[in-house]
């Protein structure tokens, strides 16, 4: 019994059933915000605590509660070596109009090399938060998001999710749907 | 690209786009969330308006450290600062001018009530450096 207990099979089932609380927790509003024009902020730390943050690009969360997102090589250098050696990350997603927010910390599970796959998805998510933005009056700033160098896909295994949306509920973990 | 001071981001500092603030736990568990101002007090200090920090003010009270982003309204230039929390102020001159500033603030996103100054939170500057972007990289 034991050694069934401590097999690797019990615990992969027992994590994916616990873990797969967080997706479920999201409701229908929430999932128009993760699909609208998003302002993403992510964190993570060095082994002395030092935050870093960094601008990511096009998150989206899947059923199985992993949260991927891209960051442009260039923005996120430091970022990076703190995500590939803490494993930790936290992920700020705000609709930039209406400043509904979410906050996901989680646990990096990959870290993909770069490829066009992945600045097309950045190129994509810039141009719907620039239209975003030019319809509220902010038409040129954008150009300061960007660089044109090479992006990276990140993705995260979930082990969190809080509303942020400015009031008294923000920092509260998700209730449920 | 010039090394940045302060007082060259005054621009950053107005309020006219959030600040980003990131933060760790003890546990090395990251925090990152907006602030609607980062206030100039002078060349080495700025104070940071508090208006739901929750998790962030737990974190700051064991580990002191925050790293800022901020953003440069005309062309959306991107800065990372480096900086020390040192202490938190529930009153005077600053503490009503930034008060009053919020307060403006809220009124233009339609947010009375939801945004309160609560404190500010005073911090040294450590390190400024420019984020590589579009438009520096072309300028």
């Amino acid at each position: 019994m034991l050694r069934a207990l401590r097999s690797f099979g019990f615990w992969a089932t027992l994590m994916a059933r616990l873990m797969a609380a967080i997706t479920a927790r999201l409701t229908d509003a929430h999932r128009q915000l993760l699909a609208g024009p998003l302002a993403v902020q992510v964190s993570s730390a060095t082994a002395d605590l030092q935050p870093l943050c960094a601008r990511g690009w096009g998150v989206e969360v899947s059923a199985t509660d992993q949260l991927t997102f891209f960051a442009l090589d260039a923005q996120t250098v430091d970022l990076r070596r703190a995500l590939g050696q803490s494993g930790r990350a936290a992920v700020n997603v705000t609709n930039p109009v209406t400043l509904q927010s979410l906050l996901f910390k989680g646990r990096v599970v990959l870290i993909a090399e770069p490829d066009q796959a992945a600045r097309e998805a950045v190129d994509q998510r810039l141009t719907q938060f620039v239209h975003a933005l030019s319809a509220v009056g902010f038409p040129d700033f954008t150009r300061g998001f960007n660089h044109p160098g090479p992006a990276r896909r990140v993705v995260l295994q979930l082990d969190g999710c809080f509303e942020q949306t400015p009031g008294a509920k923000a920092g509260r973990p998700l209730e449920g749907a | 690209m010039n090394q940045p001071t302060l007082q060259s981001l005054r621009p950053c500092l107005e309020g006219i786009l959030p600040a980003v603030i990131a933060t760790v736990a003890e546990d090395g568990t990251p925090n990152v969330t907006y602030l609607s101002k980062v206030w100039y007090v002078d060349e080495t200090h700025v104070a940071l308006s508090n208006q739901f920090f929750n998790k962030t003010l737990a974190n700051l009270r064991r580990n002191p450290k925050i790293q800022l982003l901020l953003m440069n309204p005309p062309d959306g230039q991107h800065y990372r600062l480096d900086v020390e929390y040192l202490r938190t102020d529930y009153a005077g001159e600053m503490f009503d001018r930034m008060s009053a500033e919020i307060d403006a603030l809220a009124s233009v996103f339609g947010m009375q009530g939801v945004f309160k100054l609560r404190s500010l939170e005073v911090c040294r500057v450590h390190r400024i450096e420019g984020v590589p972007c579009e438009l520096a990289s072309t300028s």
